[in-house]
């Protein structure tokens, strides 16, 4: 999922990225898996590289979650190495059982997905009936979200940021009931799987 | 990886289960070994611990 380019971009930025991007904040994270039904355990972390939003999650998750899903080989090094479950694979193709995860966590990656509603609806399939799909994200239409779009874009990276409202309908088509708890430069999006009972009729 | 991780991860292509054969396994990690699609036939290996679940056509694109 990231490019080599992406990851010098990261090297390079490090000590000012931990300065200014709010990422993975325990608190948010655990009051948007609180929108499960039923306990939250298993937990895969797409894109989640080098284990950072791993880091994050709240405690009492199974001995092997959180398990990290990245495509590049050597930020997944650095989850091993943390304790965590890695997997190398892609978004919208996971290598993930239906209906085998409680939630997924997507934390300032999506935007480096190339294919968001692919990746969204095999997410789906992974999540069990009344599981959740939390997605920190990078609002453009905010007026520092442009100029994080307009950085990314001049160094070459293929990120493509969008808002809260548009990521709530990628949700819905792919199948969520959508909630946004937070609003702002970084937002949060949750998809919940519908319960199976409610889910037709 | 653990043993247990088998639990929730398949073949990329068709979802089905997974056949470990391990090579190299360290304190109830495996750290060395195959997987294979017990449908497709499809073998995907375990490198330093992890397992490399990319679609076959992904493999070389990511860089190590």
């Amino acid at each position: 999922m990231f490019g080599p380019g992406d990851v010098r971009f990261f090297d390079r930025l490090a000590p000012l990225y931990d300065l200014v991007m709010p990422g993975a904040d325990p608190e948010v994270l655990a009051d948007a898996l609180d929108v499960a039904t039923g306990p939250v355990r298993r937990v895969i972390d797409v894109g989640g590289g080098s284990g950072r939003a791993s880091a994050a999650l709240p405690a009492g998750l199974d001995a092997d979650a959180p398990v990290v899903v990245d495509a590049s080989a050597g930020m997944l090094a650095r989850a091993r190495d943390r304790g965590f479950g890695a997997v190398r694979g892609d978004a919208a193709r996971l290598p993930v059982h239906s209906n085998a995860v409680d939630a997924a966590v997507i934390v300032d990656a999506l935007h480096h997905f190339p294919d968001v509603s692919g990746a969204l609806e095999d997410l789906h399939r992974t999540i069990r009936p009344g599981g959740v799909v939390v997605i920190r994200e990078f609002d453009p239409s905010h007026p520092l979200g442009r100029v994080l779009a307009r950085g990314e874009q001049a160094i070459g990276m293929d990120s493509t940021f969008v808002t809260p409202d548009d990521l709530r309908s990628v949700l819905a088509a792919a199948g969520f009931e959508t909630t946004v708890p937070d609003r702002g430069f970084m937002y949060t999006v949750v998809g919940r799987v519908p319960d199976s009972e409610s889910a037709s009729r | 990886m653990k043993e247990s991780l088998l639990d929730i991860i398949c073949c990329p292509l068709d979802k089905h289960d997974l056949e470990l054969e391990v090579e190299d396994r360290e304190d109830g990690e495996v750290l060395e070994g195959t997987l294979t699609c017990t449908d497709c036939g499809e073998t995907y290996p375990i490198e330093d611990g992890i397992p490399n679940l990319l679609p076959p056509d992904m493999r070389e694109e990511a860089p190590a």
